[in-house]
C-alpha cells in the first residue's frame, strides 16, 4: 500500500515537471506552411482563421509569406509577398508581420542588420487586391531603438508592439518590453509601457484579440515553464489590466512564442522553437485553445458591397457605430477591387452599421451580439445604388385635377437648370432619375397658375430608391364682369347664371342679381374657357363663349337679351351642317338643346325656323337646301317632344343676306345661318 | 484500496490547485506605493489588484484603489461611458468601505501610505480618525455624484431610447408602405398602433430631455449643453430615417410628432371626408343599376354621370386608383344598361324610323365598348395593395378581393348578354325595314295589294305562292306609300306594276307597266321627290334588256319617261334632292348575273349624265351612301379588279355565296378614289348601310353565306356590325375570325 501512494506521488510529481500533465497536444502546422529546411516564424493567424502570414527562413533568404484557407479548409500554398520583399534594394529582414482586423493592413518590424540593435515597424495596404510598398510608421512610434513586434487592435485605435529592454535576469535571450500607442486625429500618442505586471521585463510578441480586450503575448518569467511562454492579459477597461495569465496547458521547456488566436476557430497558432531560438529551427504550430484562456466572443461580419446596378463592387465605408450615442467606433473599408469588407463586432453589444459610398444610398441596420453563445462568422453582402426616381404629381389645389406643367429641376447648391429625363407617365403625373448625392430643386409651373416646388435633398443619407411627392398649384382668378340687359331697355335682369367650365367641365349655377349698371361680377379661373348661358322667363336664350384673361383680357361681356315678342328673331348661331347637306352637324346639339328648353319653357309660343344660304349658287338650289336645312331643324324639335303644330320651318335660300356686303368669306359663312322667329307666345 | 483512491485524489488535487494558471509573483506594497506616487494610475491600480490577492487584509490597498477608482469615475463620460462611471462608483464605494473596515483592523499602522492622499490631520500626524473621517466624506461624495450622474444620464439615455424607437419604427412604416399616401387610407390597427406610439415615444424624448436640460445646468457635466431643433419630414421615405447625435451641443430631431399629427388630420378630415362620401356614391350607384336593371323601355331616363372632382379627390390620394375604375365601370355599366333601356331597343315597337335606330345602336355599342375597356382595366387592378387602401369599403360593399373578382366577370357576362340581346333586336328590326327587300314573295297578309293584283292579273286563284314581288316601297310624309314591283301572270310572262296605297295600307291605285307583250317587265326600285316618284324600270326581251326612268307624280300618274341608254340589269336607285341627282347602280345582264357593276349618276332636270363608272366585280352592291362629295358604294364580293391588273378575292371562298364586303369610293366625276375590301375567312355580307354623322357609316349584314329568297334561314344567321368611317377605316366590328 504504502508503495503504490509513493509511485502515485512520484508519477504525478514527474508529469508535473515534464509539464505533460494538464497539457495538450500542439500540432505543427504542415505542409505547405512548414517546408523542410526552412523555419516558419511569427506566424500570425486572422481572427476568422482565413489567412495566415508568417516569415519563411533559411539560411540564405528570409521573405514574408502569406497563406489563405482553401475551400477544403486547409492552409494553400504560401505566396511571397513581393511588394515587402522587394521594396528595397538594400538586403533587410522583415520580423513579426501582423494583419488589422480585416486584413487589409500588413504591420512589421524591419532591419537592415541582424545584428543592429535598431528596427523599425513599417506598414503596408493592400489596395485592389495587391500589397503596396511599405510605409514606416512615423514618431513616436518609431525611435532610434528597436521597434518589433506591432500588433493593432481591432478598433485600429491602439497599437502594441515592443522595444528592447536588457534585463540582466534573462541570459542568452534579448528582452523587450511591450508598449502601446493609440491613434487619434491622424496622430500617434506617446507610446506607453504596458503596467506591471502586464510587463514583467521580458515580454514580446503582443497580439491583440478580435475583443479588443485579451492580449496574447510570449514572456520570460520566473514561474514559467522554461524558455519563452505564453500568456494573456485582460485589459478590463481602458485603465485596468488583470495580470498576465500564463497558458500552461500549451507552455513547455521549449520556446513558444507569437500566439495569434483565431476567434471564429477558437484556435491559437504560435511560433515553437527549441531553448536556443537564434540556432535552432522555428516551426509554426497550433492547438485549440481552452474556454478558460479563449478571448471573449465576437462576431465577424463579412461580405461583398456592390452598385446595385452594375454590380460591380463598390469601394465603400462600413461605420460601426454605438445607438445610444449615436458616435463612431470604429470605420471598416470594402476594397474597390472587391469590395469586400469585414468588421469585428465584440459579444454583448448593439450595433448600428452604416454602410455608404460617395454619391450612393446608405444601409443601416442594427446588430446585437448580446445572445452569442460561440464566435462565428456571417456574410453579409449589400447593394448600393446612386440613383432614385422621384414620381411626381402636379394638381390643381382647388379641385385636385392633374395639370399638365412645366416641370423643371436644379441644382440647388450651383444654382443651375439641369437637363434630366423627364418621363410624362399620365395627366399631371411625371417620372425623373435623379442621381445620388446633390440638392435639387423641383419646380412646377403652368400658365395662370402660381409657380410651386419643393427642395430634395439628396446629398444626406438616402436609404430608398423611389419618392413620391406632389405639388399643388393654385390657379389665378380673374374678376369678370357680365353685364345681363334687356337689348330693348338696356336695363339689368335678373337671372340664373349657369356657368360651365368647359376646361374642367364643371358646372356652376347661380342666380344672380345686377347691380345699378345691369352688370355682375363673378370670379373665374383664369385662362379657362367658360361657357355663360342663360334662359330667363321672358327672353329668348341667350350663350357666349368666354375666355378670362389676367393679361391683356378684356374681362367683361355683354348679353344682351332679346325680349320674346312676336316677331322677335333670335340667330341660332351653333347650328350648322354637313357640307351640301341638311344634316346636323353634332355640334348643333347644345344649341338646339338650348331651343328645346326655351320651347319648353314657353309652351304656347310658336316659332318659325327660318334657314339661309350665302350667295354661292343658284337661287333654286339655295332655296332647297335651307328648306332642307329648316326641316332638319323642325324634325329634330318634333322627335325631342314639340308639339308640330307650334313649329314652322322655312327655307329662304338666299335671299335674306343678313351680314353685308357679302364679298368677304366671313360674311358669307355669317349669311349660311338658321334663325327662330317667334310667330306668337 | 479505498487508501490508495484516497490519496492519489488528495495529490491530484494538490497539483491541481498548485498548478495554478496564474502567473504570480510577490509584490512589495512598498515597491507598488512608488507606482503610486508617480501618478502612473493604470499600473498603480494593476499592481494593487495583484497585491490585494496577495493579502486581502491590507488596508491601503483598498484606499489607493478607492482614490484611484473615484478619480476614473469622474474621468469618464457618463453620457457616453456610464457602465464604466456605475463600474468605477461602484468600486469607489466598494473599496472605501473596505478600507474602512480592515483599517479598524491595522490600530494605526502603515499612516505612511496615506500621505498622498491629502489627508488633513486634526493632529501632527494622520489619525486613523482622520482617514476614517477622509474615507466618509469621500464616500458622500461619491454617492452624491452617483445620485447626481445616475439621474443625468438615465434622463439622457432615456431621451436617446425614446428617440431611437422612433426611429425603428418608422423605418418600419417605412418598409411596410411604400408610400405616404397608403398610409393616410390604412386602416389597419398595427397602422395605428405605431403611428400612436410614435408620436407617444417622440413627447417622452422631448420630455426626458427637458429633465435632463434642466439637471444639467444644476450638475453640469463636462461641457454638455445640448439644444436641440425640430426638423419636419417632407419627404417620405427620404426625410426622418437617421438617427441623431445627442452629444452634439446642437441636435437635429426630427419632428414625428408633427409627422404623426399632419397624418392624422388628413386621415380625419380628408380621407374621413371622402370615405364618406365613396359609400354615398356607391349606393347611389348600386341602385341606380338595380332600377335600370329592373325597369322597363324608357327613354326617360337621364345619362349618369360622376362629378369629375370627386374622381379628383379620390385619385389625389391614390394614384392609378382601383376605386376609381370601379366607379368609372359603374358609371358606364349604368349608361350603358340605361341604353339596352331604351324604346328603340324595344322589340314591341316598330314605328321608329330604322335610322334613328342605326344611331341609338351605335350609341349603344360605344357604351359597350367603354364598359369593356374600363372592365378590363379594373380587373387587372384588383391586386392585395390596391385592396388595402379601402379595405372596409371593399369587404362590405363587394365580399373583398374574391367578391371584386366575381363582379367584374358576372358585369362581363351580364354586359354581353344584353348586348347579344340588343343585336338580336337589331336585326329583327332590320329584317321588317328590308322585308320587301329580302321577302321572297308578296306576302299573302297585303290584301290589299294581292285583291288589287288580282284584278290586273287574268282571274285565277292568288292564293299561290310565288305571285310576284315588291321590289321597292317609298312612304311619304302623310304614310302614303308607292309600292313598285313586279308580278307573274299565268303564262309567265312577268309584269311590273307601280301601286298607290293610302296610310292604312289600303291600295288606292295600280298600274301594270309592261313594254310590249313579248317583255319581261320589273319595277325595281323607287324615290320621291318634291314633285311625284322616279320609278326604275327594267324590260327584257331576247335577253336584251333596256332601261327606264318612270317620272310619276303624286297620284302616281306618268308624267315622262327618261330613256337610259344602259343595258345591265338595274340595282339600286338614289335621288339626291338637294342636287336634283338620280343615282343608279346596274349590274349582270339579267337579275341572276352577279357579275361587273355600273354606277351613273344623272341629272334629273335635263338627264344628262354627270358620270358613269364600272366596277370590276363579281357580287352585289347592297348600298350607296353620299358623304359630302363622294359616293360610297358597298359591295358584297367573291372578287374584284382593279385598274391596274390586280385582284382582290373574298377569303370566304371561290363560290358566289362566299362573299366578303367591299366599299368603293367614288368622287363626284365618277373617278375611283379608294376600295376598300373587309376581308375574312368566314363569308359574310351586308344589307344594309347607313349614315351616322359626316364621318360615321354603319354596316349591318348577316354572318354567312349569302343565300338569297329564303328569309327564315337568313332569319338564323347571326347579325354582322360595323363602323366605319369616312376614309373607309374599320372602327368596329362585332366579330372577328
Amino acid at each position: 500500500m504504502k508503495s503504490r501512494i509513493v509511485f502515485t506521488v512520484f508519477v504525478a510529481i514527474y508529469l508535473l515537471n515534464s509539464g505533460t500533465l494538464f497539457s495538450q497536444i500542439v500540432k505543427i502546422l504542415p505542409a505547405p506552411i512548414t517546408i523542410p529546411g526552412y523555419s516558419v516564424k511569427s506566424p500570425y493567424v486572422s481572427y476568422d482563421g482565413q489567412n495566415m502570414v508568417f516569415i519563411l527562413e533559411n539560411k540564405d533568404s528570409s521573405i514574408v509569406v502569406e497563406s489563405q484557407r482553401t475551400i477544403d479548409g486547409v492552409w494553400g500554398k504560401p505566396k511571397s509577398i513581393t511588394a515587402i520583399n522587394k521594396f528595397d534594394t538594400k538586403p533587410f529582414f522583415i520580423e513579426a508581420p501582423s494583419y488589422n482586423q480585416d486584413v487589409t493592413e500588413l504591420y512589421f518590424s524591419l532591419l537592415y542588420d541582424i545584428k543592429d540593435s535598431t528596427a523599425d515597424i513599417y506598414s503596408s495596404k493592400k489596395i485592389a487586391g495587391k500589397w503596396q510598398k511599405p510605409v514606416k510608421l512615423p514618431k513616436p512610434i518609431n525611435t532610434a531603438q528597436f521597434e518589433s513586434d506591432p500588433c493593432l487592435s481591432p478598433d485600429g485605435k491602439t497599437l502594441f508592439f515592443v522595444r528592447n529592454f536588457d534585463n540582466p535576469e534573462i541570459k542568452d535571450f534579448q528582452c523587450t518590453v511591450i508598449y502601446s500607442s493609440k491613434f487619434s486625429d491622424s496622430v500617434w500618442s506617446e507610446p506607453k509601457l504596458l503596467p506591471s505586471p502586464v510587463n514583467s521585463g521580458c515580454d514580446g510578441a503582443p497580439r491583440m484579440a478580435a475583443d479588443g480586450k485579451t492580449l496574447y503575448m510570449s514572456s520570460i518569467r520566473e514561474e514559467g515553464k522554461g524558455g519563452s511562454d505564453l500568456y494573456f492579459a485582460k485589459n478590463i477597461t481602458e485603465n485596468v489590466w488583470i495580470s498576465p495569465i500564463a497558458i500552461d496547458t500549451l507552455n513547455t521547456e521549449k520556446n513558444e512564442m507569437y500566439p495569434s488566436v483565431s476567434s471564429v476557430e477558437n484556435t491559437i497558432c504560435l511560433e515553437t522553437s527549441e531553448k536556443n531560438r537564434r540556432k535552432s529551427l522555428k516551426l509554426a504550430a497550433y492547438a485549440n485553445l481552452p474556454n478558460k484562456f479563449s478571448p471573449e466572443k465576437v462576431v465577424i461580419l463579412n461580405g461583398i458591397i456592390s452598385d446595385k446596378n452594375s454590380s460591380k463592387p463598390l469601394p465603400a465605408r462600413v461605420d460601426l457605430i454605438d445607438p445610444n450615442s449615436s458616435t463612431l467606433i470604429y470605420s471598416a473599408f470594402s476594397d474597390a477591387f472587391d469590395g469586400k469588407y469585414s468588421i469585428v463586432l465584440q459579444q454583448e453589444k448593439n450595433y448600428r452599421i452604416d454602410i455608404s459610398s460617395a454619391g450612393y444610398s446608405h444601409v443601416i441596420f442594427d446588430y446585437s451580439t448580446e445572445k452569442i453563445k460561440e464566435s462565428f462568422s456571417e456574410k453579409r453582402d449589400f447593394t448600393l445604388f446612386n440613383e432614385v426616381v422621384l414620381l411626381l404629381s402636379v394638381f390643381d389645389s382647388e379641385i385636385f385635377e392633374p395639370l399638365k406643367s412645366e416641370v423643371r429641376i436644379y441644382d440647388n447648391d450651383l444654382g443651375n437648370e439641369i437637363t434630366l429625363n423627364l418621363n410624362e407617365t399620365g395627366k399631371g403625373k411625371y417620372n425623373l432619375i435623379l442621381p445620388a448625392g446633390k440638392k435639387y430643386r423641383i419646380t412646377a409651373s403652368k400658365k395662370r397658375f402660381e409657380p410651386n416646388g419643393f427642395l430634395l435633398d439628396l446629398s444626406g443619407v438616402v436609404q430608398f430608391s423611389e419618392f413620391e411627392r406632389d405639388i399643388e398649384l393654385t390657379q389665378a382668378k380673374v374678376d369678370f364682369k357680365i353685364g345681363i340687359l334687356d337689348s330693348e331697355t338696356g336695363e339689368g335682369v335678373d337671372v340664373e347664371l349657369e356657368i360651365t367650365n368647359l376646361t374642367t367641365n364643371e358646372r356652376i349655377t347661380k342666380k344672380v342679381k345686377t347691380d345699378a349698371d345691369g352688370k355682375v361680377t363673378v370670379s373665374l379661373r383664369d385662362g379657362d374657357r367658360y361657357d355663360i348661358s342663360v334662359s330667363p322667363k321672358g327672353y329668348a336664350f341667350f350663350n357666349t363663349v368666354i375666355e378670362p384673361e389676367s393679361e391683356g383680357g378684356e374681362n367683361f361681356v355683354d348679353l344682351k337679351l332679346q325680349p320674346l315678342k312676336q316677331e322677335t328673331k333670335v340667330e341660332l348661331s351653333d347650328i350648322t351642317f354637313e357640307f351640301n347637306s341638311a344634316d346636323l352637324n353634332s355640334s348643333s346639339f347644345p344649341e338646339l338643346e338650348r331651343l328645346t328648353k326655351l320651347m319648353q319653357i314657353n309652351p304656347e309660343m310658336k316659332i318659325e325656323i327660318s334657314a339661309h344660304t350665302d350667295d354661292v349658287g343658284a337661287q333654286n338650289y339655295n332655296l332647297k337646301l335651307s328648306t332642307k336645312r329648316a326641316q332638319s331643324v323642325l324634325n329634330y324639335l318634333i322627335d325631342k317632344g314639340m308639339n308640330a303644330k307650334n313649329i314652322s320651318s322655312k327655307g329662304y335660300g338666299k335671299s335674306q343676306p343678313k351680314y353685308l356686303p357679302e364679298n368677304t368669306e366671313e360674311n358669307r359663312s355669317r349669311n349660311r345661318r338658321v334663325e327662330m322667329k317667334i310667330l306668337s307666345l | 484500496m479505498n487508501k490508495f483512491v484516497i490519496a492519489f485524489s488528495a495529490i491530484f488535487l494538490a497539483l491541481l490547485i498548485s498548478v495554478s494558471a496564474e502567473a504570480q509573483r510577490k509584490f512589495k506594497y512598498k515597491d507598488i506605493y512608488e507606482v503610486i506616487l508617480t501618478g502612473d494610475k493604470e499600473s498603480s491600480y494593476t499592481q494593487l489588484l495583484a497585491f490585494q490577492k496577495q493579502d486581502p487584509h491590507f488596508a491601503n490597498t483598498y484606499f489607493q484603489l478607492a482614490l484611484i477608482a473615484k478619480f476614473w469615475a469622474q474621468q469618464y463620460d457618463p453620457l457616453t461611458d456610464f457602465p464604466m462611471v456605475e463600474f468605477f462608483i461602484y468600486n469607489t464605494k466598494l473599496y472605501l468601505g473596505l478600507a474602512k473596515l480592515k483599517m479598524l483592523d491595522e490600530s494605526g499602522r502603515n499612516r505612511e501610505y496615506y500621505e498622498n492622499a491629502g489627508i488633513v490631520p486634526k493632529k501632527k500626524k494622520i489619525q486613523t480618525e482622520d482617514i476614517l473621517a477622509f474615507l466618509d466624506s469621500n464616500l458622500v461624495e461619491i454617492k452624491n455624484y452617483e445620485q447626481n450622474v445616475t439621474l443625468i444620464s438615465n434622463y439622457f439615455n432615456k431621451s436617446v431610447e425614446y428617440y431611437n424607437n422612433c426611429v425603428i419604427i418608422y423605418k418600419q412604416v417605412n418598409a411596410d408602405y411604400n408610400n405616404i399616401k397608403d398610409i393616410y387610407l390604412g386602416s389597419e390597427p398595427e397602422l395605428a398602433e405605431k403611428l400612436l406610439k410614435i408620436k407617444n415615444d417622440f413627447d417622452s424624448t422631448l420630455l426626458f430631455f427637458k429633465n435632463f436640460s434642466t439637471a444639467i445646468v444644476k450638475y453640469p457635466i463636462l461641457n454638455y449643453h445640448q439644444k436641440y431643433e425640430l426638423k419636419t419630414i417632407e419627404t417620405y421615405r427620404l426625410d426622418g430615417l437617421t438617427h441623431s447625435n445627442f452629444l452634439k451641443n446642437e441636435i437635429v430631431l426630427w419632428n414625428y410628432a408633427t409627422w404623426v399629427n399632419e397624418i392624422n388630420k388628413i386621415k380625419s378630415s380628408q380621407i374621413s371626408a371622402n370615405s364618406k362620401e365613396i359609400s354615398k356614391i356607391n349606393k347611389i350607384v348600386v341602385e341606380n343599376l338595380r332600377m335600370v336593371a329592373d325597369g322597363n323601355y324608357s327613354d326617360e331616363r337621364k345619362p349618369f354621370s360622376l362629378d369629375e372632382k370627386f374622381i379628383y379627390r379620390i385619385e389625389k390620394y391614390d394614384n392609378s386608383s382601383m376605386l376609381t375604375e370601379l366607379f368609372r365601370l359603374n358609371e358606364a355599366l349604368i349608361n350603358f344598361t340605361i341604353g339596352t333601356k331604351s324604346n328603340y331597343n324595344n322589340p314591341s315597337i316598330d314605328k321608329i324610323p330604322f335610322f334613328k335606330r342605326a344611331r341609338y345602336f351605335h350609341d349603344l355599342v360605344s357604351k359597350k365598348k367603354s364598359v369593356d375597356s374600363l372592365n378590363h382595366i379594373f380587373e387587372q387592378k384588383i391586386t392585395s395593395e390596391n385592396i388595402r387602401k379601402y379595405t372596409e369599403f371593399y369587404q362590405n360593399n363587394y365580399s373583398g378581393r374574391t367578391g371584386l373578382k366575381e363582379y367584374s366577370f358576372r358585369q362581363k357576362i351580364n354586359t354581353e348578354s344584353l348586348m347579344n340581346s340588343a343585336y338580336q333586336n337589331l336585326q329583327t328590326f332590320l329584317f321588317f325595314d328590308l322585308k320587301y327587300k329580302l321577302s321572297d314573295t308578296i306576302s299573302v297578309a297585303d290584301k290589299s295589294l294581292v285583291s288589287a293584283l288580282t284584278v290586273l292579273k287574268p282571274k285565277t286563284s292568288f292564293l299561290k305562292p310565288k305571285i310576284g314581288y315588291i321590289t321597292d316601297v317609298v312612304e311619304n310624309e302623310n304614310k302614303t306609300k308607292l309600292n313598285v314591283g313586279y308580278y307573274i301572270e299565268q303564262n309567265s310572262q312577268i309584269s311590273a306594276f307601280v301601286a298607290n296605297s293610302d296610310s292604312l295600307g289600303n291600295i288606292t291605285k295600280i298600274r301594270s307597266q309592261k313594254t310590249n307583250s313579248n317583255s319581261s317587265d320589273k319595277a325595281v326600285a323607287a324615290c320621291s321627290f318634291a314633285g311625284g316618284y322616279y320609278v326604275l324600270l327594267n324590260s327584257n326581251e331576247a335577253s336584251q334588256s333596256k332601261n327606264v326612268i318612270l317620272v310619276l307624280d303624286k297620284s302616281g300618274n306618268e308624267i315622262k319617261r327618261i330613256k337610259l341608254e344602259i343595258n345591265e340589269f338595274p340595282r339600286l336607285m338614289k335621288y339626291d334632292e338637294i342636287n336634283d341627282n338620280i343615282l343608279c347602280v346596274f349590274g349582270g345582264t339579267n337579275e341572276n348575273d352577279q357579275n361587273n357593276l355600273t354606277i351613273m349618276n344623272l341629272n334629273a332636270l335635263d338627264q344628262s349624265i354627270v358620270f358613269q363608272s364600272k366596277i370590276a366585280i363579281k357580287g352585289q352592291v347592297f348600298e350607296v351612301l353620299k358623304m359630302d362629295k363622294n359616293f360610297f358604294v358597298f359591295c358584297n364580293f367573291t372578287s374584284y379588279q382593279l385598274a391596274e391588273g390586280s385582284e382582290i378575292r373574298s377569303q370566304a371562298g371561290n363560290a358566289d355565296s362566299q362573299t366578303n364586303i367591299a366599299l368603293f369610293v367614288f368622287d363626284g366625276t365618277g373617278n375611283l378614289m379608294q376600295n376598300t375590301p373587309y376581308l375574312s375567312t368566314q363569308s359574310y355580307f351586308g344589307l344594309k348601310a347607313l349614315k351616322l354623322s359626316s364621318n360615321k357609316i354603319n354596316i349591318l349584314g348577316l354572318k354567312g353565306e349569302y343565300l338569297p329568297g329564303n328569309l327564315s334561314e337568313l332569319k338564323n344567321k347571326p347579325l354582322f356590325y360595323s363602323i366605319v368611317d369616312a376614309k373607309a377605316t374599320e372602327l368596329f366590328v362585332n366579330w372577328h375570325d
